[in-house]
């Protein structure tokens, strides 16, 4: 069964050579390649170390920091390093100059997709402890209290200053005179790319609460309101670009048009992907908090029964007689 | 000879490697994107439209890139097994032609046709691409291309110098520190 489907699969793609061509087309660069591979290194090292350091304790694995070094921290960054890999070097990334779909695609990987991915795996510290000691020890002076990089750090990046840049950078990129120029000018794209990378690594910095912890941290509810701001920036874009009566970025027009898609069809779509799965990220982001604050509800000791017993408690739950 | 610590070696080793690294990171994405600068867009050619691209721009003397995409006129869906010849001739007619076969497989987008040229002289260049399809049906476009002189890169010898000075710089500072 499972040979018969590769078969199929293979016979698709030696036949149809459009299909051919979209998946072959790669743009592999050594640079890039080299930096996510020295970055994912660095990262595992330091996290194996934390491990070994912790395990080699005492009592190491009922040790908190054990919960913090756990496995899935390095899948994470480690997957959050190969979908950058494949957003900025496989056809996803070359065919993004051909069909604004790929482009949406790419934007969402790289703002909605790596970012949490990421800090989701607190990457500062296991990339220190990655690091040789007396570069560790620099780099960490760098985050003291009395630090004047610190200080820097904390008052340009706060949670309104950072919400400000991600909408101004976010639509800012989809008028269509700044979007055309970037796909034009290929350090234009880049600068695009890095700007909207760099601010959505921001905004989710506060979500999440990865390291470096400068500003004071947000409670649940506010960190559950801070990510769901962010679904109207992207709703009404991707509602704008999907509702258009016209082609918005001239760029596509002269393009190649592969599978029958229309440049307008092509733009519906591509709203589309930022309306609906771009929203959706935010969402299953929001939802992962919702739970995560569920369960720690759930796991707090339950009340002595002299507090919830009492005739006064019972006749109306949660009332305290002063 | 100047004897050097092993802290200093390290660091100068790290600096160099940081450099590297970054001038590599830095001068990838910029040759990323092959097609270059667009000089005809949806031409007209037989059955066929044509996008043409150049690069480097300006264009200079040495290596030159060029990029086509071939779409059906009517549906505008891409045309892969087309024979796509280039050919570039000085527009004052003075030197011989120079002629690239034009190929996907040169591409890192499959879906462009891609050929190097390499005129030796400066000048006003009328550039022609030509198409023949799979059913023998043929078509054309051309543009002029004015080429510079060849002038050298200086940002290839000042982004590394610069980025190793300032790494050996911010290593001495930490020394000193």
């Amino acid at each position: 069964m499972l040979r018969q489907r590769l078969s199929l699969v293979i016979l698709a793609l030696t036949m149809d050579p459009v299909l051919r061509a979209a998946l072959t087309s790669w743009d592999l660069r050594i640079g890039l390649l080299l930096l996510l591979f020295l970055l994912a290194v660095a990262y595992v090292r330091g996290w194996w170390r934390v491990r070994q350091r912790i395990q080699s304790r005492p009592g190491g694995r009922t040790d908190n920091r054990w919960q913090a070094a756990s496995r899935w921290r390095p899948l994470a960054y480690v997957g959050g390093l190969f979908i950058m890999g494949l957003a900025l070097m496989s056809p996803i990334d070359v065919l993004s100059g051909q069909l604004f779909t790929m482009h949406m695609v790419q934007h969402v990987l790289l703002v909605m997709v790596v970012p949490p991915l990421l800090l989701l795996a607190n990457p500062l510290p296991f990339f220190l402890w990655g690091l040789p000691k007396r570069i560790r020890l620099r780099v960490a002076e760098l985050f003291k209290p009395e630090a004047r990089f610190r200080y820097w750090l904390k008052r340009t990046t706060g949670a309104g200053v950072v919400w400000m840049l991600y909408v101004i950078f976010y639509w800012g990129w989809h008028d269509p005179n700044a979007y055309d120029l970037a796909l034009r000018n290929a350090l234009v794209h880049d600068l695009e790319h890095i700007t909207f990378f760099g601010t959505s690594l921001l905004f989710w910095w506060h979500v999440i609460g990865a390291g470096p912890r400068v500003h004071r941290p947000f409670s649940r509810p506010a960190r559950f309101a801070y990510l769901i701001s962010a679904i109207p920036i992207n709703m009404f874009a991707g509602i704008a670009i999907a509702f258009a009566q016209e082609p918005l970025y001239s760029y596509y027009e002269a393009m190649p048009r592969l599978w029958g898609l229309s440049v307008m069809d092509d733009q519906r779509i591509a709203g589309v992907i930022m309306w609906v799965p771009g929203s959706m990220m935010y969402m299953i982001g929001a939802l992962a908090l919702v739970a995560a604050w569920l369960q720690n509800e759930s796991t707090k000791p339950p009340l002595p029964e002299s507090v919830w017993a009492t005739d006064e408690a019972l006749m109306a739950p949660g009332w305290k007689e002063r | 000879m100047i004897e050097l610590s092993k802290p200093w070696r390290q660091g100068l080793v790290a600096a160099a490697l940081f450099a590297l690294l970054l001038g590599a990171v830095v001068a990838s994405p910029a040759a990323a994107h092959t097609e270059g600068t667009m000089q005809v867009a949806s031409a007209d050619a037989g059955p066929f439209k044509l996008t043409v691209w150049t690069s480097p721009d300006p264009a200079e003397v040495g290596e030159i890139h060029v990029a086509a995409a071939v779409v059906t006129a009517e549906e505008a869906a891409p045309v892969l097994d087309a024979q796509v010849v280039v050919q570039m001739m000085r527009a004052d007619g003075g030197d011989p032609m120079l002629v690239g076969t034009a190929s996907t497989e040169d591409s890192e987008n499959k879906f462009l046709y891609e050929a190097v040229l390499t005129p030796d002289r400066a000048g006003l260049y009328t550039v022609v691409v030509e198409v023949t399809g799979a059913d023998g049906a043929t078509g054309s476009t051309q543009f002029e291309l004015e080429v510079a002189g060849s002038g050298f890169n200086w940002l290839l010898v000042i982004v590394p110098l610069g980025l190793a000075v300032a790494g050996v710089g911010a290593f001495w500072m930490w020394r000193r520190n």
